[in-house]
């Protein structure tokens, strides 16, 4: 299956998906690699209240329409600050996105990373703090936003975003055409949300 | 995004076949879009068969850009709903439209 930016898309899936085992802001390779693993369970062992990083992994995974203010709010009181949190929801959904595309074209799911040694960076964003969502952000919480208290996830995002549907700079061209027309994207990007009950 | 886009570009989509798939949408491949996407997030069985159809009327780019938008509304769906983006005033009405409750 032949696409002009299949090269692109590839160069940087393959990229993060290495990445995903190094050191992150919050969380070491090996509870990365934790993550990616629970990203991928069935829907069997999601709980409403997790106290662990797989079980919050878990829940964005199978159970991201059913989270509240509430249920980040008792995530941290079981010990995982919202710092790693939003790391977390970061690698699910970045590996929910891999995962996606390599199934949508026929190819198999990429083995676990490989965890790196190294501690975590803890590097944190002074600027950011919490508005109308339920992390903190760098100015008001939108998609580009989102995981803006963690640095690497919302450049890693970004990317992504990028070059699986358009660059958040090309966001209001109504009538780009990406071998599909953006008619087209939007009616699979609904029918993808429909199917997830979110109705962003 | 989907009115937006077809209001802006001239051309006609009809919103239910998001929530009715076997209903025309009035886009080209739009109903090999809508299998393929539904077999990809739902994981049955159906996908090569799906996939093979839109492969047909889309062409091998096709595909993988259909994989691809869908790979990323995996991430963005999880992002947004984890993180508490609030659903605007548009997204409402348009949920209200297809009968769906945000």
């Amino acid at each position: 299956m032949d696409d002009p930016a299949r090269g692109a898309i590839d160069e940087v899936i393959d990229e993060q998906w290495r990445q995903l085992g190094k050191p992150g802001t919050w969380l070491d390779g090996s509870e990365r690699v934790d993550v990616v693993r629970a990203a991928r369970s069935d829907t069997s062992g999601v709980i409403a209240a997790p106290d662990s990083i797989g079980g919050v992994a878990r829940l964005v995974a199978n159970g991201a329409a059913s989270i509240t203010a509430d249920t980040v709010d008792g995530i941290e009181v079981n010990g995982i600050d919202r710092g790693a949190y939003v790391e977390i929801v970061g690698v699910v959904s970045r590996v929910m996105a891999i995962d996606t595309f390599d199934r949508g074209i026929g190819r198999s799911p990429r083995p676990l990373p490989d965890p790196v040694d190294g501690p975590p960076t803890r590097a944190p964003v002074p600027e950011a703090r919490r508005r109308a969502g339920w992390v903190p952000t760098v100015g008001a919480i939108g998609p580009p936003t989102a995981l803006s208290s963690v640095r690497r996830e919302a450049a890693d995002q970004e990317a992504l975003h990028d070059v699986l549907y358009l660059p958040y700079s090309g966001m209001a061209d109504l009538d780009a055409e990406r071998v599909l027309h953006r008619t087209q994207m939007e009616l699979v990007a609904a029918r993808v949300s429909l199917l997830n009950d979110c109705f962003f | 995004m989907l009115r937006a886009s077809a209001q802006q570009t001239g051309r006609q989509v009809e919103l239910s076949a998001i929530a009715h798939p076997d209903r025309d949408s009035l886009l080209p491949a739009g109903h090999q879009l809508l299998e393929f996407v539904t077999a990809l997030i739902r994981g049955g069985d159906d996908l090569p068969r799906a996939r093979a159809c839109l492969l047909e009327m889309a062409g091998g780019a096709g595909v993988v850009r259909a994989a691809a938008v869908s790979g990323n509304f995996q991430m963005m769906n999880r992002l947004v709903d984890a993180t508490g983006v609030p659903i605007g005033q548009t997204s409402r009405l348009i949920a209200d439209e297809l009968d769906l409750d945000p």
